[in-house]
């Protein structure tokens, strides 16, 4: 029996009840990956930083919105809105160069 | 140098150029504040990691460690390994916010019952977020928040050497009730001597000019105003 090995790229959203601009982050991050038809090849976390006050000193996220993208330790991190071909860059960086975690 | 030291529920400046005690007076205030009036506190550090903040407490004589064990002290690792570290980074400047510190230290400030907090140095929150009119109006308000929330807080700044302007982006000051200015001038011969010097304090008469201090192991600041300027300060009122 053959098993089908499919590499993921973790992304972790971070947001806030208070961020103006979270919403439109997010918007940005999930086009990018139905444009590009990444569904299946990303798993995106949403983290409301509200329910977890210590995670800004834990991850070092203090400026919202935030995306991190790759596994732990090797991200590549977005504050702000993130610039749609470079988010898509950094998404492939971790899929073709096969630095995602295994699904 | 101040009628009973610092209002409280305010947000106070703490200026000064390299080598002028800027981080050691953020220290002691937490330490005392611990130590002496069972104040918890925390301390955001944007540029040292707290490592090195903790062995430089212990020569003044001020175990952090402790002071975290028995939950009077929070260090949040905010410096650049932290936030930055081997990440690639990206930013935008004109669209974000500070939030995910605000939610941090509120919720750090409830958890630990903080009374007092020290930002240092937001110098580098300029450096790396770039966009001052954001991080002013973010400051301004986690000041205002951390106010209601019943917390004198401290944001330390450095000033340029040499430069008229009272700190790097010449604004920080306008966001709070009082400044401190530090200072760490050569004399005529050369030797360099540490100066204080109050510039602004809201609700309370303070000494004029400035007043030398020196940095002593196992005391911290210790500050010599002249008898004139101690002069100008109201006298104690004769008990009725």
């Amino acid at each position: 029996m053959q098993t089908e090995v499919i590499l993921k790229v973790q992304i972790r959203f971070f947001h806030s009840s208070h961020c103006a601009f979270c919403p439109g982050a997010k918007r940005i991050l999930q086009e990018v990956v139905e444009e590009g038809q990444l569904d299946q090849f990303v798993e995106i976390e949403y983290i409301k930083i509200d329910d977890k006050p210590e995670m800004a000193f834990e991850l070092g996220i203090m400026a919202l919105p935030a995306i991190l993208v790759g596994p732990g330790g090797n991200e590549q991190m977005f504050v702000g809105l993130p610039d749609r071909e470079q988010l898509k860059s950094a998404i492939s960086t971790y899929l073709f160069g096969g630095m995602g975690a295994e699904a | 140098m101040c009628e009973g030291g610092l209002v409280k529920d305010r947000v106070y400046i703490v200026v000064g150029e390299a080598g002028s005690g800027k981080t050691v007076f953020g220290l002691e205030f937490l330490y005392n504040g611990a130590t002496k009036y069972n104040e918890p506190g925390i301390l955001v550090s944007f540029e040292e990691e707290p490592g090195d903040i903790r062995a430089n407490a212990m020569r003044f004589g001020w175990d952090l460690n402790q002071l975290e064990k028995d939950k009077k002290l929070f260090i949040g690792d905010l410096s650049p390994r932290s936030v930055i570290g081997s990440r690639v980074f990206t930013l935008d400047s004109d669209h974000f916010d500070l939030s995910g510190l605000h939610i941090g230290l509120e919720g750090m400030v409830k958890k630990i019952g903080a009374k007092r907090v020290v930002l240092d140095p937001i110098s580098v929150l300029f450096l790396q977020l770039q966009n001052a009119g954001i991080i002013r109006r973010e400051l301004a308000l986690i000041g205002a928040r951390l106010g209601e929330l019943g917390c004198t807080t401290i944001y330390i700044t450095e000033k340029p050497a040499g430069q008229e302007s009272i700190s790097r982006f010449g604004v920080e000051e306008f966001v709070a009730h009082g400044v401190i200015l530090l200072s760490y001038k050569a004399d005529a011969l050369g030797a360099r001597k540490r100066y204080m010097e109050i510039l602004k304090l809201r609700g309370t008469k303070h000494v004029s000019g400035r007043a030398r201090y020196v940095m002593i192991t196992g005391k911290g600041l210790q500050v010599f105003p002249s008898t004139d300027q101690i002069l100008e300060l109201p006298e104690e009122e004769e008990p009725q």
